[in-house]
C-alpha cells in the first residue's frame, strides 16, 4: 500500500511539474508574441520609413502633408507628450517618437528645400519640395 | 510484453526484472530530454518566425531603390526621348543629383546608395535585342561600389538580410543632345540622332537608426 501510495504520489508530482513548466512555456511563448506586436520600437521605424518614402516618391515643386492624429492618439496612450515626427537636415533624417524613449530615425535621400512643421509635428506635418 | 518464470528460482530472471525496472527509469529519463528538447524547438522555431515576419515588415530598401531608379531615369531622358549626355560625366553626374532634387550627402557619400548607369549606342534601332550592335559610349557611378557584389550574392539566391537590395532596368531612347561641355553632339542618322539604351542599376542598403 505505502509502496504504491508513494508511486502514485511521486506520478502526481511529475504530472504537476510537466503540466506547471508546459503552462509556463506557452506563457512565455504567448508575452513574447503579444509584446512583438504591441511594440513601440517597431511601430516608430515603421513610421519613419512610411515618411521617408513618401518624401523620397514627391515630385519637385509639390507638397506633402502627413497627418499625424493616429500617431498622436498612439503617444497619448503611452502618456508622450513631446514631438512626434522631427526632421534632422544634416543628417537628412526624419526622426519617429511615441514614447518617452528615443524613437527611430530613417535616411531620405531627396533634397529638401523647405520643411514646414505645422503644430509642433504633433497634429500634421508639410513637407514642401521646392 | 515480457513473460518471466517466477517458478523457476532462476537467478537470470531476477536480473532480467532488475534490468527491466532500470530501463524504464531510462526511458522516463530519454523521454523528459526528447520533451525539452521538443519545446526548445517548437519556441526556437516560433521566436524566429515571429522576428523575421516583423523584420520583413519593415524592410523597404527594395521600393527604395525602385524610387530612386524612377527619379534618375526621369532626370536621364527628357520629354523626346534624348538622353542628356551632360550627366555622364564626373562633375556631371553631380549636376543631375542636384537636378532632380536629389541629396549627394546622402547618395554619394554615406555608403547606404549606389548608382551606376551605362550609355550604349545601338548602330541599328530595329534591332535592339542584338549586342552586337551595342558599343558602350559612357558611364558614371555614384556612391559605394560594394552593393554591386551583395546585390549580385542576393540574386544567387542567398539569403543575407544585412545586404542591400537593387533594381536594374534599361532606358531606351536616342544619343545626341548635348554634353557635359555644352557642345551639341549629334548621333549617325537622319535626323543626328542614334538610338541607345542607358542601363541603369540603383542598390539601396539604407538602415534606420
Amino acid at each position: 500500500m505505502i509502496l504504491r501510495n508513494k508511486r502514485g504520489t511521486e506520478l502526481l508530482h511529475y504530472t504537476a511539474i510537466y503540466i506547471i513548466l508546459n503552462v509556463i512555456f506557452l506563457a512565455a511563448l504567448f508575452v513574447f508574441v503579444a509584446q512583438k506586436s504591441d511594440n513601440i520600437d517597431f511601430q516608430e521605424s515603421v513610421e519613419a520609413r512610411r515618411i521617408t518614402l513618401m518624401i523620397d516618391s514627391m515630385r519637385p515643386g509639390t507638397d506633402l502633408t502627413i497627418n499625424l492624429e493616429p500617431l498622436a492618439e498612439i503617444a497619448r496612450s503611452r502618456d508622450y507628450g513631446g514631438q512626434i515626427v522631427s526632421f534632422n537636415y544634416g543628417t537628412s533624417e526624419v526622426k519617429v517618437t511615441l514614447s518617452r524613449g528615443d524613437g527611430h530615425s530613417y535616411k531620405y535621400f531627396t533634397k529638401l528645400d523647405t520643411i514646414n512643421v505645422k503644430g509642433d509635428g504633433r497634429k500634421e506635418v508639410v513637407v514642401s519640395l521646392g | 510484453m515480457i513473460i518471466i518464470n517466477k517458478g523457476s528460482g532462476n537467478c537470470n530472471n531476477l536480473m532480467m526484472v532488475r534490468m527491466i525496472k532500470g530501463n524504464r527509469r531510462g526511458g522516463e529519463n530519454i523521454m523528459i530530454f526528447w520533451q525539452f528538447l521538443m519545446w526548445l524547438l517548437v519556441g526556437l522555431g516560433i521566436v524566429i518566425g515571429v522576428v523575421s515576419f516583423y523584420a520583413s515588415q519593415i524592410e523597404v530598401k527594395a521600393i527604395e531603390a525602385e524610387i530612386l531608379s524612377e527619379r534618375i531615369a526621369g532626370c536621364l531622358i527628357d520629354s523626346k526621348g534624348v538622353f542628356n549626355l551632360k550627366y555622364f560625366s564626373d562633375s556631371g553626374k553631380y549636376e543631375l543629383l542636384n537636378d532632380c532634387g536629389l541629396s549627394r550627402g546622402i547618395l554619394d557619400e554615406s555608403g547606404y546608395f549606389y548608382i551606376i548607369a551605362n550609355l550604349t549606342l545601338v548602330s541599328d534601332i530595329n534591332s535592339v535585342g542584338n549586342t552586337e550592335n551595342w558599343k558602350p559610349l559612357k558611364s558614371f557611378s555614384i556612391g559605394n561600389k560594394d552593393l554591386l557584389f551583395q546585390c549580385d550574392v542576393k540574386r544567387k539566391g542567398m539569403e543575407a538580410q544585412k545586404f542591400g537590395d537593387c533594381t536594374q532596368r534599361s532606358l531606351y531612347g536616342f544619343y545626341g543632345g548635348e554634353d557635359s561641355k555644352g557642345n551639341n553632339v549629334k548621333g549617325g542618322s537622319e535626323e543626328g540622332r542614334e538610338g541607345a539604351i542607358v542601363q541603369l542599376f540603383v542598390g539601396s542598403n539604407n538602415r534606420g537608426a
